[in-house]
């Protein structure tokens, strides 16, 4: 068939690259398979979009793997990257014969992720190619006998109905409907769970006449687990509906799933209770952040970026209202993108009523005799409550809210302490200190440290509502003894939250109380907290200067670095370093940006070493000054330990240091170092040395 | 000064390692092969009693309980910063032996002269395929070849170290036919450890209340009394006999009025004992230290829980 | 496989049938309905049981290896599928066989000239047999895990495959079970040469799959490990579809099916000092419909209702079910022992089945202090209690299995006898797995009015010599549909089918 070239041994071509993943897909190997599916693109990019069709395809058809994790790696490679490779969107459709495979498997990630694939492909296929290629997919998948493939249907039709024409479209809708009504009750989940996603595409009479009343159904099912989804797709609905029908179609249902006998239905509507508030208002359900996050506005800024950093040690709270927030995501997707895209919505006429009488149903749900749905409910008080705007719901959450502060289960009142400072957004400054402050005292001694913890994450609206008087006098206390909290992890907990306080008490207040204390960390008795610790000093001087570091911190510094132990040492000389290190240069964009570039990983964190905030005066003074005496006059420390931490350390330092200083002080002590008797030190500053050439 | 500088290529793929390692990812075969041929030249160079000099921190038994060595790591501090000497029993028993002795191994040959490796009574081929690492092994590389490698490797481990030579280290604790520094380092370890003799004993040995020596119920080794630890001790002059060996509730133990102290680093045991564990850091001028720890939240292993999960929601 | 010509099985007119051993007093030991719950003497209802298939080595009956002890016996949802699980660690599926596969089983029937019979109503082949679990060793308790298959459940089967979770006491594992078309490939890119060098195709092609064999083959979905502290005795699959339970002695841990690494303990009744500890789970099972109940039985007796609506934690029956009604001069020695419930199941019509050590408890769920129905298994045995604790029998675990429409209950007892029993209309049949071994190929089936009589005149010289205690059938399982039951006796597996004679007008 083909005639052979011998390859040199080494030889790099693209071609025996291409060659090599292709035998690979075949290779007994499971990792080996998994690599060259991962690189589909580059194969079909090297046999061009007719081998790609009429060879590739059918070939990855022949021979379905049965490794679930090169299965998903199909599924993504025939996702919508493909679709030029396949010869553009004319050709698309040679997409769906892999991919209907694949979606009918048992390993959900693949369905999932062959379903999306197939959305992506039909998204760019031309109209005629729908009704020849998508359609039939479509019945296929919802009359097969699996129910695997039912529930693939579900999760299609979304995409197909919008760009199906006219006369095939009523045959979509039947057969939603016996998905809605299947006998397997996964099938009829996966159809409540994509009914808010289907609704969002349909005309808007047929919302009122086909969704609701399948949501309507959906929501008697005898399934619990169906049930708990059909609650989540009324909120979705009620955005699709009319203002004037709003409330009369969605809230009966919504009240009723509020009282439902199963636990896991109460729980839901519980976290719906929001999305229906703000639907009634004419606001569209929040970004994910939104709605899992603080109401308070002022979380949202730049300092939300802290508080959110904290996000991973909120338990309880984090992970109702992360289904939440994926409910949310999904129903801002199905409404077809970004919110901000969408017409403005308008407010139900009977927007008040509505939300009162989700309000007191809520109330309800804060004394409900299942510890999830206190739980669930607690983490949304203050939300729920500024959307109600009612004196009635305020006073009758307000009064929840006082016996939840003493719930017999810790994740309850852990979920109420993130959320019910947010309240104060609704009461007057009487009320506030009348009835939240009590509230928030008693969390803040709460028996479990989470629960403290989860206070001191709002602190910035516990200082919206108190003030930072009654901050410093009430509850500074409280976050004192926190901080000798015999729990290490509290301790290191409380110590990201330094820099918020650092903010909300100005430098006087923090100076006489918190300064002790971020440096008594630094002899911690646990490595994490002092390690943690030396890298505080430097958030906190971001928000204080180098003067004042150089007047309250360097002082200290010094006498840890003559301490007795070799462990505070080393932690005095990383302190120092991280103090005068350069800071990278922020993206402008802020926190999100910041986010992103995280995500992209090792590539960006190369590139971004490049880029750091110059040295102002005040900080190269205080690195010349300061810090680089501190640190060079540990090279001669008896401990190897210390002396090299003190090579890694003039390396940090180096940049933000005068170039007198760099080519003199700092050259000569990594000099003597790279002739230490002890190999790590020698070690550590030939690296540093050979750092600073670059 | 013994110690040769790794090749900087050469750390940097021992880092490599050692990140892959915290990571709870064992390491493949091929690269298993390179580490324990590296490890056996820098253990091969060590006496039976390895000077150690202080600062250092000691630690116990760790059997496999890989989480909570990383939790170890966030008290005491991640090598290079802090020096560790680790007496011993790093596999069986617990899910994730491969992963544990790799990565103390792994810092042993990346750090020579901050971290000290001594060789526990699990550290053989006869004990390990009772207790888990051979059977771990098998299952996670599919032969038996690695396990074959470490218990290789575990042969050149040494016996005891001696910190600022005057804390001596075993692992177990002292035998009836030793009764100096001299006499373990004369002997031959790079072999199976045997069921009975003064290597044996080194490995199986445990204080006792009762005066003198006695069989061990443990089937090797001795029981040995106070007065065995202060004649030692005076005869040697040193200051304190320090070992493992032994699930000690507290996570350390003193014994024989201070001549003897157990060290036992892996907590609620078996993930059923309850005990707390400990390390002891010993300062630059041998003043100590005593840390506890409990057992560690797990990421990523199987968690039992009374909290709804979000499969149910 | 087995070429067996059946006959119809033992009809009886009683009552009920008088048990060896049991002597006359049919009010005291007999059946004893409650509550209005009236049996009906209607003698020409009942299922007649053919024998249909027998399993196994049976010409070593007598010496057999342990490992080949059954030790589960589960039917699929669908009735398609059979699997038996051994104290070996394997599992064994059978299959239905299609029509056409019955009709040449005949015809090779026909020429090894045997008997030709009336088609049975369910014929299974062996269709795969894979090792589930293997020997462990606890390093954590330095205690040896047993291979043997406790239990097996079947999953909704989903993709062309099968599911079934298979436990032994500590680990719970989901399998699929598929049917694989194992294609070689060929026209690779990339040669080896002989002497090391590799030659490379100059243009690019795709592999081609060469045709190759069908082979269903087992693989290990998940391992749903380490959750358990003590022996797992039950695994049960929700009827969502996406969760399951499975329980040991103190906890019921539900997981999901997708989700091997979390675990949520749904109830644990282990006491802070295990002194007070009073009781321990035994079996445990979901509702067949309602995705919300699931039942447990105890060692004392009891049975308790979780209902997962009202709390997430179910440490709280929702409703317990004990008998306040059995009579306390009865009470002796063994009670607490024999009380011990080893099988649960649920019936149609909001009931529920329970086997005890000395009986078949039928309950209401509505009713929580007495049982609709107690129906004696081993009322005989009573006055034996001593000999059979001295012997351990009285520890045998005996499941229940019920058929599709909830009327026909099926017990085990031993001398190889299963007892089947109408729960409309009191009929109790005697199935007899010995007599098919001893007379192979003959006819199997149960006992008819002789054997009857002749078993009460050998009960009546000595009851010692009746009763084997070692051929105990402890494991079966009735088809979701059909009135077919497959039968675990030792390392044979038997089936049988039953026809039934009426509809009963009465019985809506």
């Amino acid at each position: 068939m083909s005639s052979s070239t011998h390859a040199a041994p080494g030889e790099d071509s693209e071609l025996v690259k291409v060659a090599v993943l292709i035998d690979e897909l075949k290779h007994e190997d499971v990792q080996l398979r998994l690599n060259s599916m991962r690189q589909l693109a580059t194969i079909a990019g090297a046999l061009g979009p007719e081998r790609t069709r009429e060879e590739l395809l059918p070939f990855l058809v022949e021979s379905v793997d049965d490794d679930d994790d090169v299965l998903r790696a199909m599924a993504e490679g025939l996702g919508e990257s493909m679709v030029e490779l396949v010869g553009g969107p004319e050709h698309a459709f040679a997409l769906l014969a892999p991919l209907e495979q694949l979606a009918t498997v048992e390993e959900l990630s693949v369905r999932d992720r062959a379903v999306q694939s197939m959305s992506e492909a039909i998204s760019t296929m031309p109209e005629d190619h729908i009704e020849e290629n998508a359609l039939p997919l479509l019945s296929r998948l919802a009359e097969r006998d699996w129910f695997t493939s039912r529930i693939a249907a579900a999760g299609l039709v979304a995409s197909i109905y919008p760009r199906a024409p006219d006369g095939a479209r009523k045959r979509i809708v039947t057969l939603f409907q016996s998905l809605c009504t299947d006998t397997t009750p996964m099938v009829r989940r996966a159809a409540a769970s994509h009914l808010a996603g289907f609704a969002a595409v349909l005309p808007a009479d047929l919302v009122d006449t086909v969704a609701l009343p399948l949501a309507g159904q959906l929501s008697t099912d005898e399934q619990d687990s169906v049930r708990l989804l059909a609650a989540e797709s009324f909120a979705a609905l009620a955005v699709l509906l009319p203002a004037a029908s709003r409330s009369s179609s969605t809230l009966p249902p919504l009240k009723r799933l509020a009282k439902d006998s199963s636990w896991r239905v109460r729980w839901s509507s519980a976290s719906q209770a929001l999305a229906i508030c703000q639907a009634l208002r004419g606001q569209r359900p929040g970004r994910p952040t939104d709605a899992a996050g603080s109401a308070a506005p002022s979380a949202a800024g730049p300092a939300g970026a802290a508080a959110g950093s904290s996000a991973t040690s909120s338990s309880s709270s984090s992970s109702a209202s992360a289904s939440s927030a994926a409910a949310a995501a999904t129903a801002t997707a199905a409404a077809g993108g970004a919110a901000s895209h969408l017409p403005p919505l308008e407010p139900a006429p009977d927007a008040d009523t509505g939300c009162v009488e989700v309000g007191m149903a809520f109330a309800e749900l804060l004394g409900d005799s299942e510890a999830e749905v206190r739980a669930a409910a607690a983490a949304r008080v203050s939300q729920v409550a500024s959307q109600a705007r009612d004196a009635t719901v305020t006073d009758r959450v307000l009064e929840r809210c006082r016996e939840l502060a003493s719930d017999s289960f810790e994740h309850v009142r852990a979920a109420l302490a993130g959320s019910v400072l947010g309240m104060a957004g609704v009461l007057s400054d009487e009320r506030c200190e009348a009835d939240l402050l009590p509230i928030a005292l008693e969390l803040l001694r709460d028996t479990a440290s989470q629960v403290r913890l989860s206070v001191i994450e709002r602190l910035e609206e516990v200082n919206a509502v108190a003030g930072s008087k009654l901050l410093t006098e009430t509850l500074l206390p409280a976050i004192v003894d926190l901080a000798k909290d015999a729990q290490w992890r509290v301790r290191r907990a409380l110590l990201a939250f330094m820099p918020l306080l650092a903010r909300q008490l100005g430098e006087a207040t923090f100076s006489s109380r918190l300064t002790d204390i971020c440096i008594e960390w630094l002899s911690d008795d646990v490595a994490s907290v002092r390690d943690d610790a030396a890298s505080n000093l430097r958030a906190v001087t971001d928000v204080f200067g180098f003067e004042w570091a150089g007047r309250s911190l360097v002082p200290r510094l010094k006498s840890l670095a003559a301490d007795p132990s070799y462990l505070i040492r080393v932690t005095a000389v990383r302190a120092a370093a991280r103090l005068g290190a350069l800071a990278p240069a922020a993206p402008a964009a802020g926190a999100g940006a910041s986010a992103a570039s995280k995500a992209k990983g090792a590539a960006s964190a190369a590139s971004a070493r490049a880029a750091f905030v110059p040295a102002s005066a005040a900080h190269a003074a205080l690195v010349d000054k300061e810090l680089l005496p501190l640190v060079i006059a540990l090279t001669k420390d008896a401990v190897p330990n210390v002396r090299f931490n003190v090579a890694k350390a003039v390396a940090l330092l180096a940049p933000a240091a005068t170039p007198e200083k760099r080519s003199g002080r700092i050259r000569d002590a990594l000099a003597k170092m790279r002739d230490d008797k002890d190999a790590d030190v020698r070690h550590f500053s030939g690296v540093a040395l050979s750092e600073l050439k670059d | 000064m013994a110690a040769s500088l790794p090749a900087s290529s050469s750390a940097s793929e021992l880092d490599e390692w050692v990140a892959q390692l915290m990571e709870c990812k064992h390491l493949s075969e091929e690269n298993v092969r390179k580490l324990t041929d590296r490890a056996r030249e820098v253990f091969v160079a060590e006496p039976n009693v390895q000077p150690v000099r202080a600062p250092v921190t000691l630690v116990g038994d760790l059997h496999g309980q890989f989480y909570d060595l990383l939790e170890l790591f966030r008290i005491g501090g991640k090598p290079p910063h802090t020096n560790y000497l680790f007496m011993g029993d790093y596999v069986d028993r617990g899910y994730y032996s491969v992963e544990t002795v790799t990565l103390v191994v792994a810092l042993k040959v990346r750090y020579p002269s901050r971290v000290t490796v001594l060789r526990g009574n699990h550290e053989s081929r006869q004990i390990t395929q009772v207790y888990g690492f051979y059977d771990e092994c098998l299952r996670k590389y599919g032969s038996v070849s690695v396990w074959k490698m470490f218990t290789d490797l575990f042969d050149y481990m040494p016996l005891s170290a001696l910190v600022e030579g005057v804390i001596f280290c075993p692992h177990g604790g002292l035998s009836p036919s030793i009764d100096s520094l001299d006499a373990v380092k004369a002997l031959d370890r790079v072999q199976e450890v045997p069921h009975e003799g003064p290597m044996c004993d080194l490995l199986w040995s445990d204080p006792d209340d009762r005066h003198g020596w006695a069989v061990s119920p443990r089937g090797a080794g001795y029981t040995f009394g106070r007065d065995v630890s202060e004649q030692f001790n005076h005869s040697n002059r040193l200051r304190l006999i320090a070992r493992a060996h032994q699930l000690v509730m507290e996570g350390y133990n003193w014994a024989h009025a201070q001549n003897v102290v157990t060290i036992f680093s892996a907590p609620n045991y078996c993930y059923r004992c309850g005990n707390k564990a400990a390390i002891l850091e010993l300062d630059d001028a041998l003043t100590y230290k005593f840390q506890q720890y409990d057992f560690a939240p797990r990421e990523g292993e199987m968690t039992v829980t009374r909290r709804t999960p979000d499969y149910l929601l | 496989m087995a070429a067996a010509a059946p006959r119809p099985a033992a009809a009886h007119g009683s009552k009920r049938a008088p048990e060896a051993g049991e002597g006359a007093d049919e009010a005291g030991g007999g059946w004893r309905p409650s509550g209005g719950y009236g049996l009906v003497d209607c003698p020409e209802h009942w299922l007649r049981w053919n024998f249909g298939q027998c399993f196994g080595d049976r010409d070593a009956a007598e010496d057999f290896s342990e490992a080949d002890v059954l030790s589960a016996v589960e039917f699929d949802p669908t009735g398609e599928y059979l699997a038996t699980g051994d104290k070996g660690g394997r599992v064994v599926v059978f299959k239905r066989a299609p029509a056409d596969a019955d009709a040449e089983a005949d015809a090779a029937m026909d020429e090894s000239g045997m008997r030709t019979m009336p088609r049975p109503e369910s014929n299974f082949r062996f269709y795969m047999e894979f090792q589930s679990h293997e020997a462990e060793f606890d390093y954590l308790k330095s205690l040896e895990i047993e291979e043997k298959i406790n239990e097996i459940a079947w999953c909704p089967s989903s993709g062309g495959s099968l599911f079934m979770l298979t436990t032994n006491d500590k680990t719970v594992k989901l399998y699929k079970v598929h049917e694989k078309h194992v294609a070689g490939a060929e026209g690779m890119n990339i040669t080896e040469g002989a002497h090391g060098g590799r030659t490379v195709s100059s243009s690019l092609q795709l592999p081609r799959m060469h045709a190759g064999e069908d082979t269903v083959c087992a693989t290990s979905k998940r391992v749903f490990a380490n959750a358990h502290a003590y022996h797992i005795n039950s695994v049960s699959v929700n009827s969502d579809g996406q969760t399951f339970l499975s329980a040991d002695d103190l906890r019921i841990n539900l997981w999901s099916l997708d989700n091997a690494k979390l675990s949520f303990t749904m109830v644990d009744i282990k006491p802070e000092h295990m002194e007070e500890l009073s009781e321990v789970i035994t079996a445990a099972c979901f509702h067949p419909r309602h995705c919300n109940i699931f039942t447990y039985s105890t060692s004392r007796g009891a049975v308790k209702l979780g209902d997962m609506r009202a709390s997430a934690l179910c440490d709280t029956h929702a409703k317990l079910f004990e008998d306040e009604t059995e009579d306390a001069s009865n009470k002796s020695y063994f009670s607490e022992i024999t009380a011990s419930v080893s099988g649960v199941a649920f019936l149609p019509g909001e009931r529920m089945a329970t086997r005890d050590y000395l009986s078949v408890k039928v309950w209401d769920l509505r009713t929580e202090r007495r049982p609709l129905l107690v129906v004696p298994v081993h009322e005989h045995l009573r006055p034996r209690l001593c000999d059979l604790y001295e012997n351990d029998s009285i520890f045998d675990k005996f499941e229940i299995a019920v058929s599709a429409d909830g009327r026909h209950l099926l017990t085990g007892t031993y001398n190889d006898t299963v007892k089947i029993f109408d729960t409309v209309h009191g009929q109790e049949t005697h199935v007899s797995l010995a007599t098919m071994q001893q007379a192979r190929p003959a006819v199997r089936r149960s006992l008819d009015p002789s054997d009857r009589d002749a078993m009460a005149a050998a009960a009546a010289a000595g009851p010692d010599a009746q009763l084997d205690f070692a051929r105990k059938v402890l494991h079966y399982a009735w088809h979701p549909e059909s009135d077919t039951v497959a039968i675990a006796g030792l390392n044979n597996l038997h089936i049988y089918n039953a026809s039934r004679l009426h509809d009963d007008p009465g019985d809506v």
